[in-house]
């Protein structure tokens, strides 16, 4: 410290004492700093000495002055908290109410392969996967504004939720299904691994709307369990579900998908009666489950645009949608279940790139869900690659962000759907690729996940 | 041995040192401050200075003279010159008896 320095803050510390004794000794006082040579020591003895001046009994404020403040405090205080008590949880009530998205980190490497709501949407469970190990992690998402991590544990994509939250079942090192008890959502525990001795890939799980049944897909075959008893569910039927060899594509060659780890998706009706699942390169196959244990295929649709990458049943259960890989829509009337009729096929963005990638094997990642009251369907198509080629005014070709498009239809006449809304919206989860995306079971809540490293999720209310 | 002086608590030992100053005439801040480092070694600041004197002089034993400009002199009251006097006494009897104790050692 410059003794110029010294000296100005010495000065100006003089400031610091009490009203009266700067009227008595203030003068003098500067009159002394002229003289003397400040230091840091000085300074420091200054401000002591100014506080110890404030405590002083001869310095302190007057009785009556103290009195008169300590009524003016009692006062304030009588009015400002209980009106802060008021305001602060109603802005805090306001400000979640009109919450748009919500941005977290997962807060560990690896990206988010695999997510899944329970029904009452109160809790979400993301799988990641680590270098070494996978790992499943409880989210409290009843206030969307305000996501919050319950417990972590071992565990991997594909990953679900059971109706009423007590279950989680993820997936062993050994590709077979582990049961983790989560009734205390912060001190989940493992109850069961259950043994398909099936050595092919495990990609999906599902539960029936009530949790009896528990639906576990594998390369070409489905087990069913019996879950009423979650800690030690029991298998009651295999149903093979044979890979039909790969279609060819526009390009007239077989359309791969893009991801070795291909996951299709797996889906029970509301009612619990039927169970669907994506079959083979290019097919959705539907089953009979009413009685699990005499469960049979009752239908095959062929998608007609490649690999099958989302389904969603209607509330009423009497439509199934399906996304393609393509980006294409189709929409079935299961008033015969044994012959679904495709009432309508709806492009997405992601159809529009097809002049520039005519294999119709995007590397979009889709997610659909209808309404509640079954009157609108939402699919949202993930994707990196751009509808089509931006030119900039210095004829450089420009590369769009990766978003989320999202296609909102009117599906109350299946037979006549029409779209009502397509928007995009930047995903920006942290990293500059494809997210997984997954829509709430209200259809209006949109779940991304980065797909590598230790970046964010998403929550977003659709607009 | 707790005497009138121990009441200043962290200011007894300036307050020492600024009656001794003023036991030969009347000297204002500055003065005082140079007066101390000489016979006493003790580079005293002027927050401690201040601190003690105005303590020192709403107890009487220092009292205030007319400014000379921004300067006020003080004086040592006859309050304050009975308080040193036995201040020193006391101190006198530590010495003397510190002095025996370390030439038996």
């Amino acid at each position: 410290m410059t003794q110029t320095l010294a000296a100005r803050l010495s000065q100006a510390l003089i400031g610091c004492y009490p009203r009266r004794w700067r009227q008595r000794y203030g003068d003098e006082l500067l009159d002394v700093l002229d003289q003397h040579h400040a230091g840091p020591r000085t300074v420091l003895n200054l401000a002591v000495s100014a506080l110890s001046t404030h405590l002083d009994p001869a310095y302190r404020m007057e009785g009556v002055e103290m009195n008169r403040l300590r009524r003016i405090a009692l006062i304030s205080a009588a009015v400002v908290i209980p009106i802060a008590l008021i305001a602060v949880p109603f802005g805090v009530f306001i400000a979640d109410q009109n919450w748009k998205d919500s941005h977290w980190h997962i807060g560990i490497s690896g990206g988010v392969d695999a997510m899944a709501f329970s029904p009452d949407q109160h809790m979400l469970v993301t799988a990641t996967s680590g270098a070494y190990d996978g790992l499943d992690t409880l989210w409290n998402v009843a206030n969307p504004a305000r996501p919050s991590k319950l417990a972590s544990f071992e565990g991997g994509a594909p990953t679900t939720l059971s109706p009423d939250g007590r279950t989680v079942v993820t997936v062993s090192f050994t590709d077979q299904p582990v049961m983790w008890n989560v009734a205390n959502p912060r001190k989940p525990a493992k109850t069961t691994t259950l043994q398909t001795g099936d050595s092919s890939l495990l990609w999906g799980e599902a539960f029936s709307p009530d949790g009896h049944v528990l639906a576990v897909a594998y390369t070409d075959r489905l087990y069913l369990w019996n879950a009423v008893n979650a800690a030690r569910p029991v298998l009651v039927r295999t149903l093979a579900d044979p890979v039909t060899p790969p279609a060819p594509d526009g390009c007239g060659q077989p359309c791969q998908a893009p991801d070795p780890f291909y996951q299709g998706d797996i889906a029970f009706s509301p009612d619990g009666r039927l169970l669907a699942a994506t079959a083979g390169s290019d097919q959705i196959a539907l089953w009979n489950v009413a009685d699990p244990a005499r469960a049979v295929r009752i239908a095959t649709m062929p998608s007609r645009s490649g690999f099958i990458d989302a389904l969603a049943f209607s509330p009423a259960g009497n439509l199934l949608a399906a996304i393609s890989y393509g980006g294409t829509v189709s929409l079935f009337s299961l008033a015969d279940p044994a012959r679904p009729a495709r009432t309508a096929t709806m492009p997405t963005l992601p159809a529009a790139q097809l002049a520039a990638n005519p294999c119709s094997c995007s590397s979009a990642v889709y997610t659909l869900a209808f309404t509640a009251d079954g009157r609108t369907l939402t699919g949202v198509a993930s994707t990196s690659i751009p509808p089509k080629p931006i030119v900039t005014p210095n004829a450089q070709t420009a590369t769009l962000p990766i978003r989320d498009y999202v296609f909102v239809w009117n599906v109350s006449d299946p037979h006549s759907v029409t779209r009502v809304a397509a928007f995009s919206h930047n995903v920006d989860t942290g990293y500059g690729n494809t997210s997984l995306p997954l829509l709430a079971p209200d259809g209006r809540t949109l779940a991304a996940g980065a797909p590598s490293g230790s970046f964010g999720m998403k929550l977003w209310k659709l607009p | 041995m707790h005497g009138r002086f121990d009441e200043l608590g962290r200011f007894a030992d300036p307050s020492l040192l600024i009656l001794t100053s003023l036991a030969d005439g009347p000297k204002h801040g500055y003065a005082m401050m140079t007066d101390i480092a000489e016979f006493s070694g003790v580079q005293m600041e002027p927050g401690t200075l201040y601190g003690a004197l105005s303590r020192l002089e709403r107890r009487g034993w220092v009292r205030p003279l007319a400014v000379d400009e921004r300067r006020r002199p003080y004086e040592i009251t006859a309050a304050g010159q009975d308080v040193l006097s036995q201040q020193l006494a006391s101190m006198q009897q530590i010495v003397r008896v510190g002095r025996q104790r370390t030439a038996m050692a």
